[in-house]
């Protein structure tokens, strides 16, 4: 199938492009990486051992391709601080961070489609105003300040869900690491769904003002049944905007893992970039990179299934 | 635009203007305010004095370490306002620039500007700022550079394709006809009328700008002590929500009223000068 080959090779493409642009961010802009580790009284010794550890003594296409295979080989090197295996560290907290991404994006698509059409449908009553003008603000509101507002409300003034951490059992204790992300999952769906709600809107406007929807409601069809068979219609822009938005999602889960405490790859990086580990940084950041080429490339196809205008 | 229309545009009903100029008006009135004068200093450290209830001397009340809250979030209006302005004034120039170059320039300059830019416009602006900051440690600076730089990449798509419809306009043609050179072109007739434009990304890059320095410093990776930020304080009180939850809403609020006012602002300018173009 031409359609999902095309968006693989976009999509491997874009891996390699944005792993060129992290390799010379970091291991260009900083300056000698030796130095900013071990200070500057360090014995001309230790500087260029380290530097023959890491492998910052050769060129920099050499050290680009090393890096490169290795990681396809499943090495992503070592930490520069803890000298420990960096592939190690990351998939121990891919199973915080990869939920609360992918149950938020799920849930606000749903939400903001839903929402959408609503307030489209009824675009005069208050509800639908008020609606829409949170949507506007929620898309200046940063995301740390949704989360640490809902944790003022859910976790101090209800006392109904944590306000951080997460169980030291992991998932082992389901219900338990349930409720620590449920406030983690609301506060990025919320932030995802005030820019998705506006895409929705004018969708399901731009169908209600067509003549499939008035030749539906002409023939006795009810606003809602006539608006439930473009479905399709205003879900796929929104699939779309998702799909673009993802690397803001991931940067979103940086911040909501920072703030409510959850042991996850964001708020590991958050950490790695205060330490300058930048080995570390440099191959988790791969990993998100690949990660969210890979969300994209499934949200594209399964979007192309769904609105097959898209693919010519 | 003739006069007319501009005042047309100046009185037509527009509440999310006046309502985001409010609020901005507010912010940057106490950041003029700091220059001069806060109730308290705000580094004083006061321990007999701390978490204290708001009070006359203390109108916000005190922090963990009893330095004021009110004096803390009027040093803190500057530092917010200041990454706004000065990532816009970069976004703007470099973005109108080359915008206007690639717009005026032959075939493959202006296809590699918009390649490069396009690229730019890909990454969130705050994401390459964890970049940066990895790279260069954290400061004000960087954070500032940075969304400038990204922010700049959108204003260079926009600004293109306006500044080439202004180029293919037919007063532009008549201004060629009678002997007007590229350059002089540009400056008196594309700059002047890519004005409004640039007015509205101007905004849109400075709430970028806002939301992410006081992202990166509420993560201690952007503004450093003792420089006041709200992000920091906010993230140096959260630990006290329990028993002191307004210490962490005042900076919350603060750092909401300015982002929500300059969108508000920008969004209210927008629709000011989609109306005035209307008439």
């Amino acid at each position: 199938m031409s359609g999902v080959a095309r968006r693989l090779l976009i999509a491997s493409g874009g891996v390699v492009a944005s792993s060129v642009l992290v390799f010379l961010l970091l291991r260009v802009l900083p300056g000698d990486i030796a130095t900013t580790r071990l200070g500057i009284d360090a014995t001309p010794e230790a500087l260029a051992a380290l530097r023959e550890e890491y492998g910052f003594d050769r060129s920099l296409p050499a050290q680009y391709i090393d890096w490169l295979t290795r990681a396809v080989r499943g090495d992503l090197g070592r930490s520069l601080v803890t000298g420990d295996a960096i592939r190690n560290d990351i998939v121990a907290r891919m199973d915080v961070t990869i939920p609360i991404v992918l149950l938020s994006s799920f849930a606000s698509v749903i939400v903001s489609a839903w929402i959408g059409q609503r307030a489209a449908l009824h675009r005069r009553r208050p509800s639908a105003i008020a609606a829409t003008v949170l949507s506007q603000i929620g898309v200046a509101v940063p995301t740390f300040v949704i989360g640490v507002v809902l944790i003022t409300v859910f976790s101090v003034q209800l006392n109904l869900l944590p306000a951080g951490g997460f169980p030291i059992d992991g998932w082992g204790a389901p219900l338990d690491a349930m409720r620590s992300i449920a406030l983690p999952v609301v506060t990025l769906a919320a932030a995802q769904t005030a820019i998705l709600v506006r895409f929705a809107r004018s969708q399901a406007l731009d169908f209600i003002s067509s003549d499939a929807f008035r030749t539906a409601r002409s023939v006795g069809r009810t606003a809602d049944a006539a608006l439930a068979t473009a479905k399709r219609l205003v879900l796929s822009p929104v699939l779309g905007v998702t799909a673009l938005q993802l690397s803001t999602l991931l940067t979103g889960a940086v911040v909501v893992e920072s703030v409510f405490a959850l042991p996850g790859l964001g708020s590991m990086m958050v950490r790695d970039i205060a330490n300058r580990d930048l080995p570390k940084v440099q191959s988790t950041l791969l990993v998100v990179v690949v990660l969210v080429f890979v969300l994209r490339f499934i949200v594209d196809v399964v979007n192309d299934r769904l609105d097959p205008r898209r693919m010519t | 635009m003739s006069s007319r229309t501009l005042r047309t545009a100046a009185t037509a009903r527009t509440p999310s203007f006046t309502a985001g100029a409010m609020l901005v008006a507010i912010v940057g009135g106490l950041a003029v305010l700091g220059l001069i004068w806060t109730p308290h200093d705000s580094l004083a450290i006061d321990s007999a004095g701390r978490f204290a209830s708001p009070s006359g001397s203390h109108p916000l009340g005190t922090d963990q370490l009893g330095r004021d809250v009110l004096s803390n979030i009027i040093d803190g209006a500057r530092t917010t306002l200041l990454a706004g302005i000065l990532a816009s004034g970069i976004a703007l120039t470099f973005g109108a620039s080359l915008g206007v170059v690639a717009a005026a320039s032959r075939r493959w300059m202006d296809d590699t500007i918009t390649a490069v830019a396009t690229v730019f416009v890909a990454f969130p602006a705050l994401l390459l700022a964890l970049v940066l900051v990895a790279a260069r440690g954290p400061s004000t600076g960087v954070v500032v550079m940075t969304v400038g730089i990204a922010a700049g990449a959108s204003v260079v798509v926009v600004t293109r394709r306006d500044a080439a419809d202004i180029l293919r306009s037919p007063f532009v043609l008549a201004a060629r006809f009678a002997g007007g050179t590229t350059p002089r072109i540009v400056f008196t007739h594309v700059l002047r009328n890519l004005m409004p434009s640039l007015v509205v990304q101007a905004t849109s890059a400075a709430s970028i700008a806002i939301v992410a320095e006081s992202t990166l410093s509420y993560l201690g990776l952007g503004t450093t002590p003792p420089t006041p930020s709200w992000g920091r304080m906010l993230a140096s009180t959260q630990q006290y929500l329990l028993v002191h939850p307004l210490l962490t809403l005042w900076p919350a609020l603060f750092i909401c009223l300015t982002v929500v006012g300059v969108t508000l602002l920008g969004d209210g300018l927008r629709e000011r000068l989609d109306g005035a173009l209307l008439r």
